[in-house]
């Protein structure tokens, strides 16, 4: 029932612009998971489990984690799973901000490839630079390496572009002693 | 090495032979005219808004294809073919370092599909292909044996030509479904001042006979100015960095052109839209400017900040921006610091500071400053009513 109700509410949020994000935080459609101590060290699964998702199906939920603000990368287990992880903890205060957004699937998985099949590429060509001699083709590589962190920056920005925050930021802090 | 070279070389050759005799499956006519017949793009740019000196990257993504094809795309700019980057299934990119002319641009994409197997396949294999032949251009680099060199030499031959056809057996796979086009323009850039920027043409109109000497002004003109009024060339008579002089050309149609100063060499232009209107002899006059403000204006008493009067949209068609305003006090209350029969300043947005409540009328008449006629247009009155 209760998801039932946030299914409605988002629906309605969804499609009537001005019924706003806040309105269906009393509703939960999102929970966090971590722990409050870990030992110096461990490794912190950051857990997020979404209750429902978007009706249109075009739509997605995604995160924006972030630990002391600066962002981790997040790994979708599917429409109602995410998680980080964090290894090897230094001592310290740990502060984790997740932001909910709402985006494109079908673009932002295209985005998100791409952005993976750049990274994957500069690390070929960083292994082939390691083993170039000739100054030509070290000088083809580097400047395929520059043009792939460019692209990778703008594609960067077009996945932000198309993300709309969807709730307030939630945050969580843990200790690692 | 060698050996582990020719290995992969016939490794990856079997495979894509195997490949082909097994899947024969191209891509069926009829799912072609199911495609060409829907909207298979989608594209979008890296800014909304393109200025000159911006660079620009293009996406293309094509629609979910349900089937063992995939869409292969190539694209023209302008009709000049530029190249495209896969950068997922269904993404597209095409990367543009810099535009320096005001003008837009139609981006053509033509949309191919592919069996999706037989051009993985093909693409692997020559990836391969590739790879082993930086391997033997490597080798043959530091080879002084003869013998080596020539068997070396002979395995290249072979790479290369198999490469070749590998590359023509993947251009084959391709089957055009359609072409889908995107238009841009790319705007003036005010800013940087690596670009000519054109503000004004006076006067504004001319005779479609042509003749009369017209002066463009703007920022950083170079040397060897072309300029086009409506699409037709004008002589310059003089040019310097904020001011060109034309004479006015013939004009084959009447009605509103655009002014263009261009620079061919350095593939520079600037562009003002709709500022120059050409008229035939017969019903070329100077026409009386218009008086035109906001007339009913209130404020609270007691008034703190001047009241701005607006008369900023007053215009003179013949002599765009170039008018005198005349504001006469009509009326105003005793003693209230604004004075009838005093003016205000010579601006379209004047300020007053009126001292007490009640009404102050003021008359406002726009007159040409640049004509030799001075003409003036019909006055207009602007009740100002400050209340409690």
């Amino acid at each position: 029932m209760k998801h039932a109700l946030s299914l409605f509410l988002l629906s309605i949020s969804l499609f009537n612009p001005t019924v706003r994000a806040t309105e269906v935080l009393d509703t939960k459609i999102i929970e966090t998971y971590v722990d409050a101590t870990y030992d110096e060290g461990d490794s912190a699964i950051l857990r997020t489990q979404f209750f429902s998702k978007p009706d249109n199906q075009n739509l997605e939920f995604d995160l924006i984690s972030k630990i002391n603000d600066v962002e981790i990368s997040v790994h979708r287990i599917n429409d109602f799973e995410i998680f980080s992880t964090l290894e090897d903890l230094a001592i310290g205060s740990y502060t984790w901000a997740v932001q909910v957004v709402l985006q494109d699937k079908r673009l932002a998985t295209d985005l998100k490839i791409s952005l993976t099949n750049f990274a994957n590429r500069i690390s070929e060509i960083d292994t082939e630079l390691l083993d170039a001699t000739d100054p030509e083709e070290i000088a083809d590589l580097e400047a395929e390496r520059a043009e792939l962190v460019e692209l990778s920056s703008t594609v960067q920005d077009q996945l932000t572009k198309i993300r709309t925050p969807f709730l307030n930021p939630i945050t969580k802090t843990f200790i690692v002693e | 090495m060698i050996r582990l070279g020719l290995f992969f070389f016939f490794f990856a050759f079997s495979q894509y032979a195997l490949g082909s005799t097994l899947s024969s499956s191209r891509v069926e006519p009829s799912s072609l005219e199911e495609l060409s017949e829907s909207k298979l793009l989608t594209f979008f740019k890296n800014k909304e808004i393109l200025k000159q000196g911006d660079e620009l990257i293009l996406f293309s993504q094509t629609t979910f294809l349900p089937t063992h094809n995939e869409f292969y795309l190539e694209s023209t700019l302008d009709g000049v073919k530029v190249d495209m980057m896969q950068s997922s299934e269904s993404l597209w990119l095409s990367k543009f370092s810099a535009f320096s002319e005001v003008k837009e641009h139609l981006y053509s994409v033509n949309i191919f599909a592919m069996n999706k197997k037989e051009k993985n396949r093909t693409e692997n294999a020559l990836k391969q292909l590739k790879k082993e032949l930086r391997l033997l251009k490597k080798a043959l680099l530091v080879e002084t044996d003869p013998a080596r060199i020539e068997a070396l030499e002979k395995e290249k031959a072979q790479k290369e030509a198999y490469r070749d056809s590998l590359e023509e057996a993947l251009e084959n796979l391709k089957v055009f479904v359609k072409t889908e086009s995107f238009s841009f323009s790319v705007e003036q850039n005010t800013e940087n001042g690596n670009f000519p920027y054109l503000t004004a043409i006076s006067p504004g109109v001319g005779l479609n006979i042509g003749g009369g000497v017209l002066t463009l002004s703007g920022f950083n003109f170079l040397p060897n100015s072309i300029v086009k009024i409506g699409g037709v060339n004008a002589s310059v008579l003089s040019e310097s960095a904020s001011s060109i002089q034309v004479i006015s050309p013939t004009f084959a149609t009447l009605g509103v052109k655009e002014v263009e100063v261009s620079y061919p060499v350095e593939q520079k232009n600037t562009v003002l839209k709709n500022s120059f209107t050409v008229t035939d002899q017969g019903i070329l006059k100077n026409l009386r400017p218009v008086a035109n403000a906001q007339t009913y204006v209130t404020a609270i008493h007691p008034v703190t900040n001047p009241v701005a009067l607006d008369a900023s949209t007053s215009y003179d068609e013949n002599n765009p921006n170039e008018l005198d305003y005349v504001w006469t006090v009509i009326t105003a209350p005793n003693n209230s610091g604004v004075v009838p029969g005093s003016t205000l300043p010579n601006q379209p947005n004047p300020s007053v500071m009126p001292g007490k409540k009640g009404t102050y009328v003021f008359e406002l008449r726009v007159r040409e400053s640049s004509t030799s006629e001075h003409l003036e247009s019909l006055p207009i009155n602007i009740i100002l009513e400050v209340t409690k």
